[in-house]
């Protein structure tokens, strides 16, 4: 078996594991990341804000059975969903749309068609424009 | 892929009616002029064929043309008519900071996605 497989494997196991767990013990109708999916489906519907849903957790952190594994903020609940792996990829972009740095211009600061900086602020590396890229192949295997 | 999408991912190939009327991409003269093209590709069923669309969406309202993000999204054309076009099936690929059109320089945006393709032309999905 390569180390890719296993990686994938491990992956898996860990999914299998979070999607187990439950929101408080004794609850029957959810698990932790149906929960956690569906808190945040509603904050995408009605656009919530995230402070609204940090407030909100914190409620029902309180209001669960003690010892409840409800995630305790939006950034908890965010790195928990995280593991289901359809995330995006950020690629910084030449302001004029000249190139993306990327491959061979990973690590340039500076446009080498437009000679336009990559930086806002180069001492805080805040970029230009940035490209959201959401991979492909995985969306496929999870349709 | 659930087992109920993946018998409907192969419907271009296995639908029933097949009488020259156009009702869905698998009968239109493009798709027919890939077949030929790539005989190989073309003899798995499980093929995947992908249709790309992009338009401009403002993330904050009407009021704020200042952040203005073009989106590209891919489309399974496997699926039958009345699944391929419903959102759930769609396939959000990029977001582009654009205040205009990009143009041309759509594809300097694309290259990511396009290197993606490639590579996955001529794979199988468990391979991946």
């Amino acid at each position: 078996m390569d180390t890719n497989s296993v990686n994938k494997e491990d992956k898996f196991s860990k999914l299998f594991f979070i999607a187990k767990q439950e929101p408080y013990h004794g609850c029957e109708d959810f698990s932790k990341l149906s929960f956690t999916v569906q808190l945040l489906n509603i904050k995408c519907l009605f656009g919530l804000s995230g402070k609204a849903i940090d407030t909100l957790l914190s409620l029902l952190a309180k209001a669960f059975p003690q010892g409840n594994k409800v995630p305790i903020s939006y950034y908890e609940a965010k790195k928990f969903i995280h593991e289901l792996g359809l995330d995006y990829v950020k690629i910084d972009a030449c302001l004029n749309d000249c190139i993306l740095y990327q491959g061979d211009y990973l690590e340039s600061t500076s446009c080498p068609t437009c000679t336009t900086s990559r930086y806002k602020d180069p001492n805080k590396k805040l970029p230009h424009k940035v490209l959201r890229y959401f991979p492909l192949a995985s969306r496929l295997q999870r349709l | 892929m659930t087992s109920q999408i993946a018998i409907k991912m192969r419907w271009h190939k296995d639908r029933k009616i097949k009488d020259g009327q156009l009702r869905h991409s698998a009968d239109s003269i493009t798709w027919k002029t890939l077949d030929s093209k790539y005989p190989s590709f073309v003899a798995d069923p499980r093929n995947v064929r992908l249709g790309l669309a992009s338009d401009g969406f403002n993330p904050f309202g009407i009021m704020s043309p200042s952040n203005s993000i073009w989106s590209v999204v891919l489309v399974p054309y496997n699926l039958p008519p009345w699944m391929c076009m419903k959102d759930p099936f769609f396939m959000m690929s990029l977001l582009i900071p654009s205040l205009t059109t990009p143009r041309n320089d759509t594809d300097v945006y694309l290259q990511p996605s396009i290197e993606e393709l490639k590579e996955l032309w001529g794979e199988r999905c468990s391979d991946i």
